[in-house]
Formats: C-alpha cells, sequence, structure tokens
C-alpha cells in the first residue's frame, strides 16, 4: 500500500507542477515517486528473501513489479531528456497499476512451491516480458502527450498549453526508441516462456489465451516498427498504434483472467 | 513611501536617447580609473557608481548636499569635454527612493530595451565590483546594490520576465520549437518578401536555423537574397523541390490568389514522407489554401494566428511584470527599514539603549561587591550614575540632533555608529 499512496502523492505533485509551473514542486513529485519505487524494490527484495521465490508469479505481485518497472524506466528517461508533463502520465500509470493490484488476492502464503514455478527460466521469462511492458507503459504516454501536443498545435489557440508538454519531434522519437527497446524484450521473453513451456508443459506453443493475446501485441508493435522505420510514417498514426498496443498489453496482463480455464498464470 | 532623508540621486539616460548622445557620454573600461579619480573631486559626490553599458549611462551618487544634478552634468561635461546642452535635455533624475527603485528596475531588466533581459544584471554586478575597486561606494550604495543584485537575480528565479515571445518573430520561433524541439539542422524556405518575412526569418536564424532556401516572382530577386543569406534561389514555378526539403516555410508573396493549394500541398506531404511541415503565411490576402491546414503533421499558421499568440504571451508576460514589481517592493521596502535604522533617532536610541545596559551591569557587579549597602544608598548610587551617563552624552546628544540638516549629517552618524559599534549589537545579523 505505501508505494501506492507514494505514487499518487507523485502525480498530484505533478499534476500541480503542470497547473502551477513551479520547479520546486516537480522536484517533489521526484523524490515521491524515487521512495514508491525503493519501497517496492524493498518489499520485493523482502518477499524475495522470506519466501524463496522471485514475486512475480501472481498477478498482484506481478503489477506492483510492472509498476515499479515503469517508475525505473520513468527515472531514467526523465534524468536525459526533462519532458515536461511526463512525470504526471507515468506516474498515474504506476499509481493505477498499484491499485488495481490490491484488487487481487496475493495468494504468495499458499502457494504450492512445485518446481516448474521455481525455475530460473520462468522469472527470467517474467521479468523481461514486465520490462518491455514498462517501456510500453511508457511509450504510451509519450503517444498520449504527442496527440495532445498535435491537437494543441492544430488549434493554434495558445502556446502557454502547447509549453507545459514536449515538443513533437521529441516525443515522437522518446516513443520509437522505447518501443525498439520494449519489442527485442517481448520478443526475448516470449522466447524464453516458449522453451520453458516445452520444457514443463511439453509444447512450445499451446495456443492459450495469453500467448494468443501476447502473440497480437507482438504483432502490432511489429506493424508500428514497420510503419515507422521502413514506410516513414510519422504523427498521428503511429502514436494511435502504441495506444492500442498499449492497450493490447493490459489484456494481455489481466485479461486471461477473463477467459476460463487458461493454464497460463 | 516619504523620502527626504535618502540622498540618493540617480541621474543619466538609456536607450531611449538617441545614439548620436549615449556614445558621447559612456564610459569605456579603461576610461575607469581616470573617471573615478575625477569623481572623487567632486565635493558635492560622497559615494557613486558608474553604470555604463552600450545601452545606458547612469551615476548613482550619495550626494554630500541636498541632491543636484548640477555637479554631476558638470563632471559628465568635464570628463567628457562636451557642453552640457548637448546632453542636459536627455537626462533623467530621481532621487531618494525612487532612485533606488530606477537602480532595482534596471537591474531586473525592466528598463531594457528587450524588457527582461539577462545582461544587465551581470552589468550592474560588473559597476558594483570597479565602484569598489576604485573605494567609491560608502555603506549606503553597497547595501542598495547589494538589495538591487538580489533582487534581480530573485525575478530572475521566481518570475519568467525573460522569457517574453512579445514578437512575430518570436512566437514563430516558439512555435517551431514545440513542433522540430531543435532548429539547428532545420531547414526554411523564404516565399516572397516583405517586412514581415524577414523579421521572422531573422528570429529564426538566430535560434539556429542553418539551411536557407529563397524563391521568388522574379528570379534576380531571389537570387540577391539568397546571396545575402548565403541561401540558394529558386524560381517561383519549381517550388516542389524547395518545400519537401525544408522544414519551415515562411510565405509572404503579393499573389491574389493562394499559390500553395491542398491537393499540392498533400501531395508534397506525400514526397516528404509525412514529416512535420510548419508553414507560416503572413500574405494579405493568404497564400496558403485554408483547409490545408487539415493535413496531418502539416501546421499551417497565418498572420492572425500569430497575433493571437503574441498577445497571449504579452498578457502571460503582463503578470510576469506584475510579480516582478512586487518583488521590487518588497526588497526596496528592506533597504528602507535599514536605512531608516541608520537614521538620527535610531542613533541616538542605539546609543542611549547601549549606555543603559552598560550602566546596569556594571551597578549590578558594584552591588555584588558590595552586599551591605542599604536601600538608599543604592538609590544614590544610581542616581549618581544616570547623572553621570546624562554629563557625558548630554554635548554630543545636542550636536546630533543638529545634524538633521547638516550635508556632512550622515557620515557624522555613521563615524558616531562606529565609534561606538553601534551596529555590532543588533544591526551585524541582517547586514552579513
Amino acid at each position: 500500500m505505501t508505494a501506492a499512496c507514494l505514487y499518487g502523492i507523485s502525480n498530484f505533485f505533478f499534476l500541480l507542477q503542470i497547473w502551477l509551473e513551479q520547479k520546486a514542486l516537480e522536484k517533489f513529485g521526484f523524490i515521491f515517486a524515487l521512495s514508491g519505487l525503493g519501497s517496492q524494490l524493498l518489499s520485493i527484495l523482502i518477499e524475495w528473501i522470506t519466501l524463496k521465490h522471485f514475486p512475480i508469479l501472481n498477478i498482484h505481485e506481478a503489477l506492483g513489479a510492472f509498476s515499479a518497472s515503469i517508475i525505473c524506466f520513468y527515472l531514467a528517461i526523465q534524468w536525459k531528456w526533462q519532458l515536461r508533463g511526463f512525470g504526471f502520465f507515468s506516474t498515474a500509470l504506476a499509481f493505477l497499476a498499484t491499485l488495481i493490484s490490491y484488487a487481487y488476492p496475493n495468494a504468495a502464503a499458499s502457494q504450492t512451491h512445485s518446481p516448474e514455478l521455481s525455475g530460473i527460466l520462468l522469472m527470467i521469462h517474467v521479468a523481461i516480458i514486465l520490462a518491455s511492458f514498462g517501456l510500453f507503459a511508457l511509450a504510451f504516454s509519450a503517444s498520449v502527450s504527442y496527440l495532445i501536443q498535435d491537437y494543441l498545435l492544430h488549434q493554434k489557440r495558445s502556446i502557454h498549453l502547447s509549453k507545459k508538454l514536449p515538443p513533437l519531434h521529441l516525443l515522437d522519437s522518446i516513443t520509437n526508441r522505447l518501443v525498439n527497446i520494449g519489442f527485442v524484450l517481448l520478443t526475448i521473453g516470449i522466447a524464453l516462456g516458449s522453451i520453458w513451456a516445452n520444457r514443463w508443459w511439453g509444447s512450445w506453443w499451446s495456443w492459450n489465451p495469453k500467448e494468443k493475446l501476447a502473440l497480437f501485441t507482438w504483432i502490432i508493435y511489429a506493424i508500428y516498427i514497420h510503419v515507422r522505420t521502413l514506410a516513414g510514417a510519422k504523427g498521428k498514426k503511429p502514436a494511435i498504434l502504441i495506444i492500442a498496443g498499449f492497450l493490447l498489453v493490459i489484456l494481455t496482463f489481466l485479461g486471461s483472467n477473463f477467459f476460463p480455464g487458461s493454464i497460463h498464470p | 513611501m516619504e523620502s527626504p532623508q535618502i540622498n540618493l540621486l540617480v541621474t543619466g539616460l538609456n536607450h531611449k536617447t538617441e545614439l548620436r548622445i549615449r556614445e558621447k557620454i559612456s564610459f569605456h573600461p579603461e576610461q575607469f580609473d581616470a573617471a573615478f579619480e575625477r569623481l572623487k573631486e567632486v565635493p558635492e559626490i560622497r559615494e557613486a557608481v558608474i553604470l555604463s553599458t552600450c545601452n545606458r549611462t547612469e551615476i548613482y551618487a550619495i550626494m554630500n548636499t541636498l541632491p543636484k544634478t548640477q555637479p554631476i552634468v558638470s563632471y559628465l561635461s568635464d570628463f567628457h569635454q562636451i557642453p552640457p546642452d548637448f546632453f542636459l535635455y536627455h537626462l533623467y533624475t530621481k532621487e531618494g527612493m525612487n532612485a533606488a527603485r530606477h537602480l532595482f528596475r534596471v537591474t531586473a531588466g525592466l528598463d531594457s530595451l528587450v524588457l527582461g533581459e539577462n545582461q544587465i544584471l551581470g552589468q550592474v554586478k560588473q559597476s558594483y565590483k570597479i565602484g569598489q575597486t576604485h573605494q567609491s561606494l560608502g555603506t549606503t550604495l553597497h547595501r542598495l546594490f547589494q538589495r538591487a543584485i538580489e533582487a534581480g537575480k530573485k525575478i530572475r528565479n521566481e518570475t519568467m520576465v525573460g522569457e517574453n515571445p512579445g514578437s512575430i518573430g518570436e512566437a514563430a520561433v516558439e512555435l517551431a520549437k514545440q513542433i522540430f524541439e531543435d532548429l539547428q539542422e532545420r531547414a526554411v524556405l523564404v516565399i516572397g518578401a516583405g517586412e514581415i518575412g524577414e523579421i521572422v526569418l531573422e528570429a529564426l536564424m538566430e535560434s539556429g536555423v542553418s539551411q536557407i532556401m529563397v524563391a521568388n516572382r522574379t528570379y534576380q530577386k531571389a537570387q540577391e537574397l539568397a546571396q545575402r543569406l548565403n541561401g540558394t534561389a529558386f524560381p517561383l514555378e519549381a517550388l516542389a523541390h524547395p518545400l519537401v526539403k525544408s522544414d519551415i516555410v515562411i510565405t509572404a508573396t503579393g499573389s491574389s490568389t493562394p499559390i500553395l493549394k491542398k491537393n499540392d500541398l498533400e501531395e508534397i506531404m506525400k514526397q516528404r514522407r509525412h514529416s512535420p511541415l510548419f508553414i507560416i503565411d503572413i500574405a494579405v490576402p493568404r497564400d496558403v489554401e485554408e483547409n490545408a491546414s487539415k493535413i496531418e503533421n502539416l501546421f499551417l499558421y497565418n498572420i492572425d494566428d500569430l497575433k493571437h499568440i503574441v498577445e497571449e504571451s504579452n498578457q502571460a508576460f503582463q503578470k510576469e511584470i506584475m510579480k516582478a514589481n512586487m518583488i521590487i517592493e518588497e526588497e526596496l521596502q528592506e533597504f528602507y527599514t535599514w536605512h531608516q535604522s541608520r537614521q538620527i533617532v535610531p542613533t541616538i536610541k542605539a546609543l542611549t539603549e547601549k549606555t543603559k545596559k552598560i550602566k546596569e551591569q556594571e551597578l549590578q557587579k558594584f552591588v555584588n561587591r558590595l552586599p551591605n549597602l542599604s536601600e538608599k544608598e543604592k538609590a544614590v548610587l544610581e542616581q549618581f550614575t544616570d547623572t553621570l551617563i546624562a554629563k557625558i552624552l548630554h554635548e554630543p546628544l545636542i550636536q546630533l540632533k543638529a545634524l538633521a540638516h547638516h550635508p556632512l549629517g550622515e557620515e557624522y552618524l555613521e563615524i558616531t555608529r562606529h565609534l561606538f559599534k553601534l551596529d555590532d549589537d543588533h544591526q551585524k545579523g541582517n547586514e552579513k
């Protein structure tokens, strides 16, 4: 709960900063985001030691790790580029992720430590995919900013509002970089999962709902990379693809619960 | 704020005076030694700072006499060897707290040609330092310049007076930065010619736009302009190529019908692989079909759009100026309070308080040493010390009170405060 509160407060400060434009507010936003991340990493470490497994196996834990991944990458990006208003979107996503995680039971205590769920391969598979999801979440934030910025510049009414967000070109190029790295990670993650599945389930790919959704997600980001890099499309259309891609990420993440009989946690 | 007590005076001229006169009374760095030498010979001036930049020459002075411009005018006239009539009527003069306020405004950049500009803060600091090295500053000017520099820094930190996109050119640059982020490697195409077009182009070039293309109905004109700007010329009939190559287009032809149609621009955008294009249409009637602004990644701003942005910026800027003025008034009030505390009445008060404190301490010691003293004896002893102190202070206090209208009054007060170490007790803390 601590992390959710800290991200919430951080998010509030970033909102105030957008509104009032005081540098000090941004600093508070950073401090709270950083302490939220710290508290999450600490609790992951504690669980790792006490429960003897890397705690990202149920949805509750995975959402926690997902938000940590968002904030971690956010801080790295902000360190390099100082994007205006980006903190608000990023901490909002991390805040929501931590909030939603409380809707899922933390079944860690009752989990049976079957050998298949404690292998190092599975851990890496989940961790890499969560890292790629974090990058996609930030690409989503940047694309939402892009669409708002594009709208404002076409409105032609206010440079003041427009200056609360980063320039179009920067948003576009950052989205592109995030997706490129995220896509590589996702590909590796899926491949590792497939190897793991072959070892424990006896087949490389079993078309369960989560695998299908993951494949769609992979395809949509592949389309983005194709359109953006090879066909040279810029602007709103790629941004909309990224937003659609992230909606698929969410579905992949939480969706398997809506499909009964799935064996993929 | 009533302010006759402070003998501060500023006289000088700023960018509103024409260069012809301004340059005649400005000081060059190598002149300062001689300038301060001569300044010290003027009996009416006790402390002085010379602020001389390419846009202004001002002398801030604490006068021994009532603040009058005449000694400074003849000093300027003597030093620069020009008749007073040449510049006298261009000088402005401010006295007392109004002079102090003027310095605060100058330091904040509120009196500059480009409002809120940063350079002047460094120039004021520099002048203050030069004054220091020539030992031409006393306590009052020290304090005044320190406060002014502090206020100048504060205003730049807490307000946005320095970021003023108050012109069409600046508005265009700001918009371009919101689209392209960095203008360094960007190419600009100028179609047609005109004053506003050149202003916009100039602003873009100052922000680093590197590549310039020029197109004009008369190809020769295009070539002339291209040569002057180190760019490439194109005939008006062959716009497709430069349009594909450029990022920013300024169009200002006298054509009565649009020269850039939506269909053509759509085709151009395809050839550009949809990389963003920022078109500034300052022609009246317009050069670009209005519905072209619906094209994705094409940002079309006409002259009215730009004016709207300028107006918005100016309104925001007015607010920032108000904030800056509020900071100035606060700092000014502080300076005033400090200055007041060094006047006759507070000085006398500090002096009597100090003696009273000494009396009480010494009396206590004495009584402790003689525990057998009766109440009556103690009373007599106290009366005696009181009388002694009163007698000793009597003459100095009368003299001090008489200084109120003496030309050297402040100096005497300064000496008094120094001799009795009056500032140590309660002043040093906030004087730093």
